[in-house]
């Protein structure tokens, strides 16, 4: 092994993650000497905090808080493989197929075990940041416990533990793109329906795990199952440090062994993968053996043919391209987490439910049509020169470019309405008040969304694009929130207080009158934002410097 | 007026003069060339002339049409190839000629007829159904001058265009070119290939540092620069002031 070339493509590797990422070319993070500054002033702040603090903390306090401690540096290691696992593959999945190659090492001379030890290293290198906060928090409270001595060990399992999820981001970056590869060719459509769905739901799982409330339960098991899961892998850093503080050396020894063994396992294995598959080449993707030309073009509902041309560009986009996905599994996160921790709660559901369905409704209406029209110009990239090089108006475009979010989000909101009424129903009058603003919210979100997004777009392809510049995503935010807050409110109004009901004083009278004024509400707002909406596209026209 | 027509057009990028007063016509069944060194404004030309880019000032019409005032009627008449092809990588070709036919108008039988003709003229039928990320350079570039050639436009802006095709499709492009110039089609045409360019066009526009430097037929450039007799390539490197090339060879220390 040349551990030259290693040192300069771990280099190599871990300055193409930062400058191709949205930190920009400039970004002070490609420069590994900063990130060995962050290190240290990210060790030192907690520990000295820590060190500081917890001294003064009341004795009767602390008792209730030892448990924690000690489930804290029981949990690390594992924790430590988790985060950098889930890193390296929501990096990988949100990155550009385009980029997803890195060629250049076929023809280099590179063996692919000197790879694998470089991209090992610059991933542990990338995420080194989160390792030494962990321990800057943790080592203080083996400190405070009394178990100073077992310091130097933790230390070492937990780096181990840190480099164990790097070596499986290697070895899952090889399988990943051999699995694309091959589904790709050899299944053309069902593949990539097959792929879209498969990275949904890896990313709602993956996200869904690292939720606050799931990984409060799931840490709760892991420290309590630490002893019987033992011969899981994964664990055996936990498991020597348990045994560690029980003094039980042999056993601590037997699990660091173990674990040492392990690290050559899953690097002769990364190494293994990376020999047969080495690195992927872009594939040519047949999705029907057909060599017929069939001409396609219509209108559909309200589209004309250019605009539904646009539409049916844009829905191939949103699930044909990897780095895309990420945008399909947000709603479903975001219902899920949201539903979660309420149908896990028990015996009050039924109103916990009806507490949170107007929120998960304004929420849905909200993010989904926000999210995908705003990222429509964006994400486009380089080959937005075909926009401007054809000739499709302002309108056709607008139109084209909001059907997709309007279709996805409608259906969406469909969708959770439904079950929401099915777990908790309302009133029929009141479903049908919840169901008009929403869909007026809808409307609005996604005119806003794109009208921010043509005057704000980041035509960045690096990994995880938000294809939103900063100021763009903040303005939407913001514009986006008020104008839902804003058709809402007759609804809240009417929920909290029973707006109208002096009004003659029936419910039904009342309830017709909120409809009406949220109507009022999201009329007025829709020409608005669809005004801007406009502007901002016109504005993208003119504005075109290539 | 016939045909395309610059006048008196400028653009800047911050402090970078890209191009300078610009005036230039090409006339109708004309293929014009357009020459000049790297950074010298030719592509910046050819993008105001598709409204890509807006310039400062000037005036620039397509037959007759004001690319600035009506940028999406001038677009219906003129085909562009850009010099690199950013085509939707997720589709496939078929999907990508839909798009652009459906964006001109085209009929979809008539765009049956033309898709099938020039793919099978440029050897890319067999791929029509495949998505075009896996597509090389010479792929793509057929796939941007089907989709400049579908909608039969009365101009063609074609940068670089036969960059990375095989002998034979762009002997096929080029006969299709001077064919369409014979119909009357106005063809701005730039190349770094000098030999294409003596070959194909019946005039030249040279560029150097956003400013023509000379225009004419290549007998008259021959001459503005004092070598008759000489090469394209000579009379070119003389007219862009890069006649040091022999110096530089024999500095480099290879």
């Amino acid at each position: 092994m040349n551990w030259s070339t290693v040192k300069s493509l771990a280099a190599v590797l871990f300055k193409s993650y930062f400058r191709a990422s949205r930190f920009g070319r400039r970004s002070l993070l490609s420069n590994p000497l900063v990130i060995a500054f962050l290190d240290i002033v990210l060790f030192a702040v907690p520990f000295a905090l820590l060190m500081f603090i917890l001294p003064l903390v009341p004795a009767k306090l602390m008792s209730s808080v030892r448990p924690v401690e000690i489930n804290s540096l029981i949990v690390l290691p594992v924790l430590l493989t988790s985060a950098v696992i889930l890193a390296g593959i929501l990096f990988e999945l949100g990155q550009a197929s385009g980029l997803a190659s890195s060629e250049a090492v076929n023809w280099l001379p590179v063996s692919p075990r000197e790879y694998v030890v470089a991209s090992t290293v610059s991933v542990v290198f990338t995420y080194s940041p989160l390792l030494f906060i962990s321990l800057g928090v943790t080592v203080p409270l083996a400190v405070n416990i009394g178990m100073l001595s077992i310091v130097p060990f933790f230390i070492l399992i937990s780096v181990l533990a840190f480099a164990w999820g790097a070596v499986i981001v290697e070895a899952l970056r090889s399988v990943m793109n051999r699995i694309s590869t091959t589904l790709y060719k050899k299944s053309g459509r069902l593949g990539v329906i097959l792929r879209i769905v498969l990275v949904v739901i890896l990313l709602v799982v993956v996200q869904i795990a690292f939720n606050p409330y799931i990984l409060y339960i799931a840490l709760s098991g892991i420290v309590a199952g630490v002893n019987f899961a033992w011969f899981v892998p994964v664990i055996w850093p936990s498991v020597a440090v348990v045994y560690l503080m029980t003094t039980d050396v042999a056993r601590t020894t037997v699990f660091a062994l173990l674990s040492l063994f392990f690290t050559f396992l899953i690097f002769e294995a990364a190494t293994r993968l990376r020999i047969r598959y080495w690195s992927p080449v872009p594939v040519t993707i047949t999705l029907s053996t057909s060599t017929v030309y069939v001409p396609q073009g219509r209108s559909f509902l309200w589209l004309d043919p250019v605009a539904f041309a646009v539409a049916s560009k844009e829905l191939r986009s949103l699930t044909r391209r990897r780095e895309m996905a990420r945008f399909l599994a947000v709603p479903v996160v975001l219902v899920v987490a949201s539903l979660l921790p309420v149908l896990t709660s028990g015996s009050n559901q039924k109103t916990s439910l009806s507490g949170v369905s107007l929120v998960l409704l304004a929420e849905v209406s909200l993010f989904l049509p926000m999210m995908l029209s705003s990222i429509s110009v964006g994400q486009e990239g380089r080959s937005i020169a075909n926009i401007y090089m054809l000739p499709i108006s302002a309108d056709e475009l607008v139109l084209g470019k909001l059907f997709l979010p309007w279709i996805f989000s409608g259906a969406g909101i469909l969708a959770i309405a439904s079950l929401l009424q099915f777990l908790a129903p309302v009133a029929a009058g009141l479903f049908l008040a919840a169901l008009v603003a929403a869909a007026f919210n809808m409307m609005v979100q996604g005119y806003l969304g794109l009208g921010t997004g043509s005057r704000y777009p980041s035509f960045d392809a690096g990994p995880r694009a938000r294809y939103l510049s900063l100021a763009g995503f903040l303005i939407e935010f913001v514009t986006g929130g008020l104008a839902t807050l804003a058709i809402l409110t007759p609804l809240i109004l009417y929920e909290s207080t029973g707006l109208f009901t002096g009004f003659g004083g029936a419910q039904t009278v009342s309830l017709l009158l909120t409809i009406v004024l949220t109507a009022v509400v999201g009329t007025f707002l829709l020409v608005l934002a669809r005004h801007y909406c406009m502007q901002g596209i016109k504005k993208l026209f003119s504005s075109m410097e290539a | 007026m016939d045909g395309i027509i610059l006048e008196s057009v400028a653009k800047s990028f911050g402090n970078n003069v890209a191009v300078k007063d610009m005036t230039l016509s090409v006339l109708p069944g004309e293929v014009h060339g357009l020459l000049g060194p790297n950074g010298s404004g030719k592509s910046t030309t050819m993008k105001m002339i598709m409204s890509i880019v807006k310039p400062d000032r000037g005036k620039i019409s397509l037959w007759g049409v004001d690319v600035l005032r009506q940028p999406i009627d001038a677009k219906r008449l003129v085909g562009y190839v850009p010099e690199l092809p950013y085509l939707y990588e997720y589709l496939t070709a078929s999907e990508y000629l839909d798009f652009v036919g459906t964006a001109y108008g085209i009929d979809l039988k008539v765009r049956r007829e033309r898709v099938d003709e020039l793919l099978k003229a440029l050897q890319m039928d067999e791929h029509v159904n495949e998505v075009m990320s896996g597509f090389s350079q010479g792929m793509r570039q057929k796939i941007a001058i089907t989709s400049a050639l579908l909608h039969r436009p009365r101009a063609l802006v074609l940068d670089e265009a036969l960059n990375g095709l095989d002998p034979r499709s762009a002997k096929i492009v080029k006969d299709v070119l001077q064919r369409l110039a014979g119909e009357g089609v106005s063809i701005l045409f730039s190349t770094h290939v000098l030999e294409i360019a003596e070959a194909m066009c019946s005039r030249i526009t040279i560029m150097n540092e956003g400013s023509i430097v000379a225009e004419g037929t290549v007998k008259e450039l021959r001459s503005k620069a004092g070598m008759p007799g000489s090469t394209l390539e000579d009379t070119f490197l003389k007219l862009t002031g890069s006649e040091d090339t022999e110096k530089i060879v024999e500095a480099l220390k290879l």
